[in-house]
């Protein structure tokens, strides 16, 4: 639509008196103002809740509008593509996505959102509407089948995307644990711990894996000493040398905490004293872990 | 060697607080309504309003804008039919606003002009089945919004009216195998969610159920060696992240897990020389930074700022006033 075709519309749809605006976003809040006092839903008050969404994404009244438009105009599917279209605008927007979602719920399939997801996180890999959207999806419509894969992918581009850590976490959860489990072939929590530790050690100064390999042991209701390759791999990450390698250190800690022999306690007490020395920041953490296992020490 | 947005030690000196120049862009940013950057502020003006008034409070300058125009403006956003408040005039009642509306009236001690039985049935209306809260009739769900109903009810003294039991069972829905919460179920771990959830929880006196050690630990970590935090793991930091984790772990009882002198220092530093508070050491100041800078430094105890209380995201006389 041409400018003066706009224009046209908001002398239309605007008070009488009221000067109409070239571009003005004032003008049009008003018009479409107007409009949702006489519940007039048209095509002119989508065309100024648009221009309205161009300059303010977050303008929450004028997406509603355009929901209430699209679904008494038949339009739902061309209104997800502008949705699309203004999540690759304002990726980081709550409304837009909401928007893609609610138009999704309306017609009660994906869609495009798998599609949109990917292409957003190719941009920002921890996109974190994008990373919650698609689990929605994937869990909403049982799209479990090609997920491993998807995230793997992430992991290999950035071994420290958080997000793409907790979405594997997501995925082992429903498929292993949930009621997807019929859907997809169960990578087995071994397989998953290996290849967290086969990652850590592209980064030990990373803690997306070693929480995610806490979290299997708790989800598996596996002690962490257990995990076939974690200890050895803990001391080869070189644990006194916990400047580099706080969260392997920490973990390595509580496995020799966990023991019931006296020796392990006193070399998990000696690696909280180096974090502790090597870490001020977080001295009082530290310390409150050394009181924990002097205590326990001192029972056995 | 670790990638968190190491920063070389900042040789300068760390100035004061330069509360008079705040108090100054407060004003400002109030007295500016006809700009192009205000109305891209409309959607979250109330939020906004609330924000300048919590710090001109923290900073015991309340008086510094007008109380009986705020006031009036406020009620001019709600909508009587449904109880709820909009962002703004003529916008749809949202959940968020609400709160909004909610914590403006009892900074200023005119809970009274509410008609509290509306609103109650306002927030009501947006709790789900399964305990969550919508943000606003068209349904969206988000842990921010079992936070802001329970604690806008809480300050009106009627969180009996909503199912708290469901409301707090979903709240523990979201939480995640690192012991932090997400905005749904499953959804990574954020110190702004979490900040709802624990709120939600202390709110409730319900966080005897969760793993307050881990989630200290997680919110501990948030600290960079630049003294600021970030929001999760290998991501920058920013001062909004200040409040969102401190006031967290002063609810969980952990606020000495942190290092407060490097995070008052990288705080201080985020103070633009024309006042205001930025996300960052040298950009471009705005109010809700401004907001949690400050909200943070009087978790931290900073001389010559009123305490906060980290639940209601209010300073504590107002609290009392509440909970009497």
């Amino acid at each position: 639509m041409s400018c003066t075709e706009q224009n046209g519309a908001l002398c239309e749809i605007a008070p009488v008196g009221c000067i109409p605006y070239e571009k003005d976003y004032e003008g049009y809040w008003r018009a479409l103002r107007g409009a949702i006092e006489r519940e007039e839903i048209s095509d002119r008050g989508a065309v100024i809740s648009d221009l309205i969404i161009d300059y303010n994404p977050g303008h929450y009244t004028a997406w509603e509008y355009r929901r209430k438009w699209s679904v008494q105009e038949g339009l739902v599917n061309e209104e997800i593509q502008y949705a699309a279209e203004q999540v690759v605008s304002n990726p980081k927007n709550y409304q837009v996505w909401h928007h893609h979602r609610r138009l999704v719920e309306i017609l009660d399939k994906p869609v495009d959102a798998l599609e949109l997801t990917r292409n957003s996180l190719e941009e920002d890999a921890k996109n974190y509407h994008a990373w919650s959207y698609r689990q929605w999806i994937v869990k909403k419509f049982d799209l479990f089948s090609n997920e491993h894969e998807f995230v793997s992918k992430f992991i290999d581009a950035d071994v420290r995307n958080n997000s793409a850590w907790n979405y594997r976490y997501f995925l082992i959860r429903e498929t292993k644990f949930g009621p997807h489990s019929h859907f997809v072939e169960e990578p087995s929590l071994v397989q998953e711990t290996s290849y967290a530790i086969r990652k850590s050690r592209l980064a030990p100064h990373n803690e997306s894996p070693w929480n995610y390999i806490r979290a299997l042991t708790r989800l598996a209701r596996m002690p962490l000493v257990d995990v076939v390759g974690l200890v050895d791999a803990l001391r080869d990450s070189n644990p006194q040398a916990t400047i580099d390698n706080r969260f392997a250190a920490h973990l390595y800690a509580d496995i020799l905490a966990e023991s019931d022999s006296r020796a392990d306690k006193e070399a998990a007490a000696k690696l909280f004293q180096n974090l502790r020395d090597s870490d001020p920041c977080r001295r009082r953490y530290w310390d409150h872990k050394l009181s924990t296992i002097q205590k326990s020490i001192s029972r056995s | 060697m670790s990638t968190e947005g190491d920063h070389e030690e900042e040789s300068k000196a760390v100035g004061p607080l330069t509360a008079a120049l705040h108090r100054e862009h407060i004003k400002q940013l109030y007295e500016k309504k006809e700009s192009f950057e205000m109305y891209m502020l409309e959607h979250r003006k109330i939020s906004g309003v609330y924000w300048a008034l919590a710090s001109l409070q923290i900073m015991d300058c309340l008086d510094d804008l007008p109380k009986e125009e705020i006031v009036e403006w406020v009620f001019k956003t709600y909508d009587k039919d449904s109880g709820g408040f909009g962002a703004n005039e003529q916008l749809d009642p949202q959940l968020l606003s609400t709160l909004s509306a909610v914590q403006i009236l009892a900074i200023y001690n005119e809970l009274d002009r509410l008609d509290i039985e509306k609103v109650v049935e306002y927030i009501k209306s947006m709790q789900n089945e399964d305990g969550s809260f919508s943000g606003d009739q068209w349904g969206e769900v988000d842990t921010r919004f079992s936070y802001g109903a329970l604690l806008c009810l809480k300050i009106m003294n009627r969180l009996e009216d909503v199912d708290v039991d469901k409301a707090i069972d979903y709240v523990l829905r979201c939480r995640n195998f690192d012991g932090g919460f997400g905005c749904i179920p499953g959804a990574e771990s954020h110190a702004g969610q979490i900040f709802c959830c624990v709120g939600a929880l202390a709110l409730t006196k319900s966080l005897d159920r969760i793993d307050v050690d881990l989630l200290g630990w997680w919110l501990s970590e948030r600290q960079l060696p630049c003294g600021g935090f970030n929001g999760r793991p290998d991501k920058k930091e920013d001062v909004c992240y200040s409040w969102w984790v401190l006031s967290s772990m002063a609810m969980l009882g952990k606020i000495d897990w942190i290092d407060r002198e490097k995070l008052t220092e990288f705080i201080l530093q985020c103070q633009s020389p024309d006042g205001g508070i930025a996300d960052r050491p040298g950009d471009i100041p705005d109010v809700f930074h401004t907001f949690f800078g400050l909200g943070a430094l009087s978790l931290m105890d900073f001389p010559d700022l009123k305490r906060i209380d980290p639940k209601y995201a209010l300073v504590t006389e107002v609290v009392e006033l509440i909970e009497m």
